[in-house]
């Protein structure tokens, strides 16, 4: 090779190196994770405003799309690596984890310039947390759409047994109803998940609300002292004698998030408690029975846990574009209570107050019949169920841990096959959750 | 350092990284963090045995440890039989056979995570498994309820596992020379004793492998249990490695699920020793 040749080949392999590096400094790529729901309107509205932002904006984005039964797992294992995404979208899990271990990007400035006051309050308590450094309160998720727990009931069975809904059914009328129709094993009067399943730990929450209850009530290691209390022992011991008396069908115990929405959908049970993904399943699969459900809301409503987008801190240019998607998404709000409510058929309802109005006013006119109540009634008092505590009242890493291991129904389950007594079982769980507040806060 | 040596060492250098990258600084990891006490994006604090302290107190680890050998044991004995039964009939030459060996061998070849959707709609309460019974007029089973879901899983584990043993087993029938069939058979050996003196002694080494490869795999089982149960109802089904998992990802203790994970430990070091040890003797 000759000596001029030698430069050439230096010259390219230098210009080579440098331009790869240069490429890699200039071009910023934001990570964007979309933990998809079941509603493909939902995950591919979410999809087309994140494209077409980075169309709009300049920056590019890798998309990743995760079905919700595997985003736990990749964002235990994303932050472990210590490799995050930048962005989350319906993330359940993880958020308050992150943002307790300082994380979290703030969001509170996207959630001002959205309009604060028109944010439902459990949606801005949802996430909020103190600044790990500052002691300031910050918002670090923004929930995506409420999925309020709802009770599937069986008009044409209670026209049967001559009872019609009241204006503001509670716990004692359902439970007295469930009774009523109950004719096993043709139809169980009411099914309620019991096995180790989030169905199972959100509906034993909301009843042990509906008797007063809590489960945490602060965040010292005698926080969950409040479990191990009357109330709970009260709900237990009714869903004990339910389940004795047949009024629960007796596989309840080994159920999963999906074989109640497989027992309403079969006919085999008059009542269930769940968000609205029954109902829009049997919308979408033409179930005879959609015609003789209705949607109601008990005096106690609670969410399955608010899918949040969230932020992860990386380089302040990261993180300004992050926020800056984030409120690309949520302000046309128009599109998102079309796109991200409706288009589920409101098993979606809308974070915000000014579309909470339309979806009222659509039901008044008679878009929403299957709600015997106004849709967004439950949205205004809703107690959150998955990581904000009630009655701490706001979001605990314990309370995501708790549910996400499903301690609760993991415990409760001895109720049903070993005749546990309540008490010792709720003696049982507030010792653990008190352990792991101890082990968490205490330090 | 002669050229021919340092050229046998690159040969195994991929290896050797491999096996470094993958299997001993992971094992060295979760050693570490068996004594930390860390959580999900946090820093990692030195808490010497606490976390094991904190498994053994509370009794989770015995109760799932006895879980996992009572899914373990079972499944690897009914495994072999109906391996072993199934060998010795698709040994004999008869018309079809080839057919019957592949239709066999299909559970085998099915994904895991599709076996437990599979499972999962054939023993749901008013899956296929119950339809049948109705049909038959019995009552339904809750088969993936408190009394039945061990058993139910254990089931699919033999299911979806015989015909590893079923293969093995043929395998080592086919080399077993026919000259000492008949001199048995002139000797005046019965069928049961054919099988006895002259099948099982000369399967023992096949025998032997495979049971200690599918201990080490049916112990470490997790996908399927986990699908179709999530380690309930109650602790019904919380084998080790479901315990662990949950341990690591929905408590957000990876010190526990370490700690889980180095209990557990001795067991899977014992098999593979063992394994080992087999495997040498037959190189003898």
């Amino acid at each position: 090779m000759t000596q001029k040749r030698k430069w050439v080949v230096v010259a390219l392999f230098l210009a080579l190196i440098l331009g790869t590096v240069g490429a890699f400094a200039s071009e910023e790529t934001l990570n964007v994770w979309i933990a998809t729901t079941f509603v493909d309107a939902q995950n591919n509205w979410l999809k087309a405003q994140a494209e077409a932002w980075a169309d709009s904006s300049g920056v590019k984005i890798n998309l990743s799309i995760f079905p919700k039964e595997i985003y736990a797992d990749k964002i235990v294992a994303a932050i472990e690596s210590g490799n995050p995404p930048d962005v989350v979208l319906q993330g359940a899990a993880g958020v308050v984890q992150a943002a307790e271990q300082g994380l979290l990007v703030p969001l509170t400035s996207v959630v001002n310039k959205l309009g604060r006051d028109d944010f439902y309050p459990a949606v801005l308590n949802y996430d909020a947390l103190s600044d790990p450094n500052t002691g300031a309160k910050e918002i670090y998720g923004i929930p995506l759409f409420f999925e309020l727990r709802t009770v599937d009931v069986r008009t044409d069975l209670l026209a049967k047994a001559g009872i019609s809904i009241p204006e503001h059914p509670d716990y004692d009328w359902l439970v007295a109803t469930a009774r009523a129709v109950n004719d096993p094993p043709n139809v169980y009067g009411l099914g309620f998940p019991l096995g180790k399943c989030y169905d199972a730990n959100d509906n034993i929450l909301t009843l042990i609300y509906h008797f007063g209850g809590g489960y945490i009530a602060n965040k010292g290691p005698h926080g969950a002292d409040i479990f191990n209390t009357e109330p709970t022992w009260k709900a237990f011991s009714l869903l004990q004698s339910l389940y004795k008396q047949n009024v629960i069908p007796p596989d309840a115990v080994g159920w999963t998030d999906y074989d109640n929405n497989l027992a309403f959908m079969g006919g085999r049970i008059a009542f269930t408690i769940n968000g609205l993904s029954i109902y829009y399943k049997m919308v979408k699969e033409n179930n005879p029975l959609v015609k003789v459900t209705k949607e109601i809301f008990l005096d106690t409503v609670c969410d399955t846990g608010l899918k949040s987008a969230f932020v992860f801190k990386s380089t302040p240019q990261k993180e300004e574009l992050g926020k800056d998607l984030l409120y690309s998404i949520l302000s046309n709000k128009e599109a998102y209570r079309v796109n991200m409510c409706e288009a589920s058929s409101l098993y979606g309802l809308p974070i915000f107050k000014s579309q909470g109005a339309i979806i009222t006013q659509e039901w008044k006119d008679g878009k929403w019949s299957m709600f015997a109540v106004d849709p967004m009634s439950g949205a205004e008092h809703a107690k959150a169920v998955w990581a904000m505590a009630y009655p701490l009242a706001q979001p605990t890493s314990v309370a995501e841990r708790v549910e996400g291991s499903l301690l609760i129904p993991e415990n409760t389950v001895y109720l049903f096959t070993r005749n546990a007594d309540p008490k010792q079982v709720a003696a049982d769980i507030a010792a653990k959750i008190n352990r792991m507040l101890s082990d968490t806060y205490s330090q | 350092m002669n050229v021919r040596k340092l050229g046998s060492y690159v040969w195994v250098a991929p290896v050797l990284v491999t096996i470094t990258g993958l299997v001993l600084i992971p094992l060295l990891w979760t050693i570490w963090m068996s004594f930390q006490d860390k959580t999900v994006g946090g820093q990692a604090v030195f808490v010497g045995l606490h976390n094991f302290q904190t498994i053994l107190s509370s009794g989770i680890f015995f109760s799932s440890f006895i879980k996992s050998i009572a899914y373990t044991v079972p499944a690897i004995v009914l495994k072999l039989a109906l391996g072993m039964a199934l060998a010795i009939i698709l040994n004999k030459p008869f018309r079809g056979r080839n057919l019957l060996r592949v239709w066999f061998f299909i559970p085998w070849t099915i994904p895991r995570f599709a076996v437990a959707i599979i499972f999962l709609w054939v023993l749901s309460y008013g899956g296929g498994a119950n339809l049948f019974l109705s049909k038959l007029g019995l009552t339904p089973v809750f088969w993936l309820g408190p009394q039945h879901a061990l058993a139910a899983v254990t089931a699919i584990n033999v299911w979806k596992g015989y015909p590893f043993f079923m293969v093995g087993i043929l395998a080592g029938l086919q080399v077993i020379p026919n000259d000492i069939y008949e001199a048995a058979a002139i000797d005046g050996a019965s069928g049961i004793q054919k099988f006895l003196y002259v099948t099982l002694p000369a399967l023992k080494d096949v025998i032997l492998i495979i049971s200690a490869l599918s201990t080490i795999w049916t112990f470490a089982e997790f996908d399927i249990v986990y699908l179709l149960t999530g380690g309930g109802p109650g602790d019904a089904t919380n084998i080790l490695p479901v315990l662990t998992y949950l341990t690591a990802f929905r408590k957000y203790s990876m010190g526990q699920a370490s700690a889980l994970a180095m209990l557990a430990l001795p067991v899977y070091l014992l098999l593979i020793f063992g394994l080992v040890k087999l495997i040498r003797k037959g190189e003898a």
